[in-house]
């Protein structure tokens, strides 16, 4: 094994190599940037670029466009209210709002940072921990994934800035869009009206893209003329610097996220979006300045950003032990693993030894690439947002079509997205948030799923409460959700008896 | 001036607007066929990436790009277990530029089953099928069934205990699981799973007790599984050890077929052009063994071979879905 | 009391009713999510309903906004959908473009004259689609009334 190391540090300071590494880290942050194309995509495009390098290589640069574009898609989230790619959802929370302030560049750069750190903390986990790691996301079965799902929909209580009732409607809603389509259990056509496109359900990027982008396109052109037209951002010196001592002194903040987003990847199935959704609720969970989460501040950008970076990581944990990926991306890799002939399980270790550790050990360092451009990246993308809303808000929608459209291919997705964006200008406008209908819409289907399979396997084991209640992992989850539930309530009666009056 | 200022722009707009259509659709192609293909070629996955079907194209890839002269766009349209492509493709023009990957039973099951999948069995125009996966019964290394008759003694005993993971409802996995109830008269307890990955990681982590898969999925984990029979007519070639259930004396024989497919009406010389393409491939003695590693059978069926396949497998498949499926609400 | 909220509440009160009756078409496994979600919204927009009808709430939630710049905004999306399915993404990404760039900045300090606008658009639209369709490889929408 110890030479393996060593051939494998050669690989990866080989210049060729190093630079493709680089190139694809960039490249990935590039599309991640844009909302529409996600990791995923843009995974599979390079996919067969790798054919003609050799196997070390290639999984060096697919695995460093996997990191880049995680940490892309906070750029459109933090400048434009849209998340590049699913995973920057709760990137927006805090991300906007720091830019209305003029504080791009804090946002962009506590991104990076928070980013780097989860994803060397992803990266080595997977490097020391996979296989005991594997073993454990294997207990994951069907009650399992229904309790985290319920676990996840009790973070609606922390999105619902104003009005809880609002926030469970939300939620309610969101839910139900997720059942569009064909049911996974009785294979029905659901809520399509005669489209046929519709089978496959609301392809959840273009939602997301008309939930949180076109509202905020309409809010920016809505007013009379002269009265916002910009936001101005003007470089300034030092910022860098001073958001990463203020982020160094928030250690138990980047850690706990990225240990979130870490376990959250090793879940096969769930992915960055509900990574970063979690570690978003559990840093207001923790802080002692609740209030100030919504209004743009770091703390938030930084929890979100770490644990997808660190989701990454965790993803590919099972994938290398058991050939199951932990989250879409980690699929196509998968492709590219067994094109070039090599069959996860533990003859990654051994056979391919050399490989495998040239890509882990890449892997730890694409993260320090990422975050180094990251850092001196921000200053110049954030001027961007310079450009007069006027100009911006038009070339917004002109991206937002391509986007919408290059996911499936599918022009109706595109209606889509103009749909909910209108509803969701509409719906922003009356107090409901996008957060919890977009909440809605991810767990759905785990949720469902969940609950039907675990009421076969209890039909089969004649006992729904065993299979329910019964099991380790999920006595676990439900401590956790009673626990969620409970605590704010108890919170807020406190509140009420000291006289103080929740805002609502 | 003002009528100027207003004139110019509309007339550089249209300018650009012609000029940037034109370029976006590339060259004229020409009426003769023996030229095609001048531009480049779409094939469609109609799962998504990372998937079999991905795989499987890009390994044709270089050898089509080979044959045709051609660059070949690989393009993703999952949805709906494959029913949103091939709604796209029998509504696509069929000038030889767009294909599709497409698969048996889905293409037939699915018209079958849902009210509007958007396209009929009838309308997939195949050029040729290449690949064929078994569907296999399969239990965890350390599960107490050790062969076909202690699963089926064990299901006499409890019926409706033993839970049986599969990929989707009314699809292979499940039709497979239907039929061997029938042929064994036993009953089962069918989970489905959105996919072949969540149903192999159930049965590996114990939450179902077997699961009917892919033979290529089963061999990916032959390290962590027990095959307990494969749904073949014969042995089957990757697996040669592991017997079939017709000899064990139950009638039972699912496969899943991979081919590619055009729009209905396309010249036949561009179909032609194409098959040959395909053929070379099937034919090809490393792909095939390849293939056979990883757990497919390759099969090398041109066009004309390939629909009557479908019309016969057509037949069959109606039967069973008939006999097995509970009656469709309304 | 006709609030926006109160508004919102009943719109996704006649969803959650809706969505329980077309849930009645689909086999029992298939059904029995839908419904239960479709109970909960109804609960919620229900109680969220009557708690604005008694509580005497104003609000204003369109206020400060200026109708004739947010109307075409809206029309000229959805003309945009529907012009990119006619004549495809490129001549439609410029019209847009153009005439949003002009149209919106009109009265600013920053007024773009259509020139500009046209110039503009045909850059951002060609710069993207450049780099969508040879870099990506990502087609974009060709459009049905040409056939090139």
């Amino acid at each position: 094994m110890a030479e393996n190391i060593l051939i494998a540090f050669q690989n990866i300071f080989n210049p060729m190599s190093f630079l493709l590494m680089i190139l694809g880290v960039a490249g990935g942050i590039v599309v991640g940037a844009l909302p529409g194309l996600t990791a995923t995509m843009a995974l599979a495009l390079l996919v067969p670029f790798t054919f003609v390098m050799d196997a070390g290589v290639s999984l060096m640069v697919l695995g460093g466009v996997y990191v880049g574009a995680m940490y892309g898609g906070c750029i459109s989230a933090i400048l434009v209210n849209t998340p590049g790619t699913p995973a920057s959802i709760a990137t927006t929370f805090d991300g906007y709002p720091l830019t209305k302030k003029g504080k791009a560049e804090h946002a962009l750069v506590t991104a990076a940072f928070s980013s780097g750190v989860g994803g060397v903390f992803g990266a080595l986990v997977l490097l020391f921990l996979s296989p005991p790691l594997a073993k454990a996301a294997l207990k994951f079965g069907p009650p399992e994934y229904f309790w985290l799902a319920v676990f996840g929909l009790t973070i609606i209580a922390t999105l619902s800035t104003g009005s809880m009732l609002k926030g469970l409607m939300g939620g309610a809603f969101g839910l139900l869009l997720s059942t569009v389509g064909i049911s996974p259990i009785g294979g029905d056509m659901r809520f399509t009206f005669g489209f046929y496109q519709l089978q496959a359900g609301l392809e959840l990027i273009v939602v997301l893209i008309g939930f949180f982008c076109i509202p905020e396109v309409l809010c920016m052109i809505e007013k009379k003329v002269g009265s916002q037209d910009v936001i101005t951002y003007k470089p300034q010196k030092g910022v860098a610097k001073s958001v990463i001592l203020e982020l160094i002194k928030k250690p138990v903040l980047l850690i706990r996220s990225s240990i979130i987003g870490t376990f959250v990847g090793i879940v096969p199935g769930a992915g960055g979006n509900i990574a970063s959704l979690m570690a978003y609720n559990e840093a207001v969970r923790f802080s002692k300045e609740k209030e100030k989460f919504g209004t743009g501040i770091i703390d938030g950008v930084a929890a979100s950003e770490s644990s997808n970076n660190a989701e990454v990581g965790g993803s590919l944990v099972p994938l290398l032990t058991l050939g199951i990926p932990g989250a879409a991306p980690a699929a196509v890799m998968l492709g590219a693993l067994m094109i070039h002939g090599m069959r996860p399980g533990p003859e990654l270790y051994t056979t391919y030894g050399a490989v495998t550790y040239t890509f882990l050990f890449s892997f730890v360092l694409a993260n320090i690439v990422m975050f180094v451009l990251g850092f001196y990246g921000s200053r110049h993308v954030a001027r961007v947002i310079n450009l007069p809303f006027n100009q911006l808000a038009p070339i917004i929608v002109f991206l937002t079509i391509i986007g919408s459209y290059s996911i499936r291919n599918n022009i109706l997705d595109v209606g889509i997205m103009i749909f909910f964006g209108l509803i969701g200008y509409v719906t922003k406008k009356t107090g409901f948030q996008p957060g919890p209908i977009v909440l809605g819409l991810i767990l759905g289907p785990f949720a469902e799923n969940g609950l039907v399979q675990s009421m076969l396997m209890g039909k089969a084991e004649g006992s729904m409460f065993q299979v329910f209640f019964g099991r380790p992992i999920s006595i676990v989850l439900i401590i956790l959700c009673l626990v969620s539930v409970i605590l704010p309530i108890i919170a807020a009666i406190r509140n009420r008896k000291g006289g103080v009056k929740v805002a609502n | 001036m003002k009528k100027l200022k207003f004139i110019a722009p509309v007339i550089i707009l249209l300018l650009a607007t012609l000029i940037a259509a034109g370029c976006s659709s590339g060259s004229k192609d020409k009426k003769g066929e023996a030229q095609y293909p001048t531009k480049p070629v779409n094939y469609v996955i109609a799962f998504d990436a990372g998937g079999q079907s991905d795989i499987e194209a890009r390994r044709q890839q270089p050898l089509l790009e080979k044959s045709l002269g051609q660059p070949i766009t690989v393009v993703y349209k999952p949805g709906g277990g494959g029913a949103v492509a091939w709604a796209e493709l029998v509504n696509q023009k069929n000038d030889g530029y767009y294909m599709a990957g497409f698969n048996i039973p889905h293409i037939i099951l699915q018209p079958l089953e849902r009210k509007d999948a958007g396209y009929k069995t009838e309308q997939i125009n195949p050029v040729a099928i290449f690949q064929k996966t078994i569907i296999g019964l399969a239990v965890p290394k350390d599960s107490p069934y050790n062969t076909l008759e202690e699963f089926i003694k064990a299901a006499k005993e409890k019926p409706g205990s033993i839970t049986v993971g599969g990929s989707g409802t009314n699809t292979g996995p499940h039709l497979f699981t239907l039929l061997l109830e029938k042929e064994a008269g036993i009953k089962l307890q069918y989970v489905p799973f959105t996919g072949a990955a969540p149903a192999t990681q159930a049965l590996l982590g114990g939450h179902t007790k077997a699961m009917a898969g892919n033979s290529d999925d089963l061999v990916k984990h032959t390290d962590k599984i027990k095959i307990l029979g494969m749904a073949s007519d014969q042995r089957f070639k990757a697996l040669p050890d592991i017997t079939t259930f017709k000899e064990k004396g139950l009638n039972i024989s699912v496969s899943v077929d991979r081919g590619v497919a055009v729009p209905p009406g396309t010249d036949p010389a561009i179909v032609k052009k194409l098959e040959d393409a395909f053929m070379k491939i099937s034919n090809d003695e490393g792909i095939k063994a390849q293939m056979l590693k990883e757990g497919f059978e390759p099969v090398a069926m041109g066009s004309a071979e390939s629909k009557k396949y479908i019309e016969d497998k057509a037949k069959v498949f109606t039967e069973l879905f008939k006999s097995v499926a509970p009656p469709a609400k309304k | 009391m006709l609030t926006s909220t109160t508004l919102s509440s009943l719109a996704f009160l006649i969803v959650a009713i809706a969505a329980w009756h077309m849930a009645g078409d689909l086999s029992e496994l298939g059904s029995f999510f839908p419904r239960v979600i479709a109970v909960m919204l109804g609960v919620f927009s229900l109680t969220q309903l009557i708690i604005s009808a008694i509580k005497n709430i104003k609000e204003k939630p369109f206020s400060g906004v200026e109708s004739k710049r947010l109307i075409p905004m809206i029309i000229g999306i959805v003309a945009y959908l529907i012009a990119m399915i006619l004549i495809g993404f490129v001549p439609s990404s410029i019209l847009y473009l153009s005439f949003f760039f002009w149209f919106l900045s009109r009265g600013s300090d920053k007024d773009l004259s259509l020139l500009k606008s046209v110039t503009f658009a045909v850059l951002i639209c060609g710069g993207f689609y450049a780099v969508f369709y040879y870099i990506f490889n990502v087609p974009l929408p060709e459009g049905l009334l040409f056939d090139w």
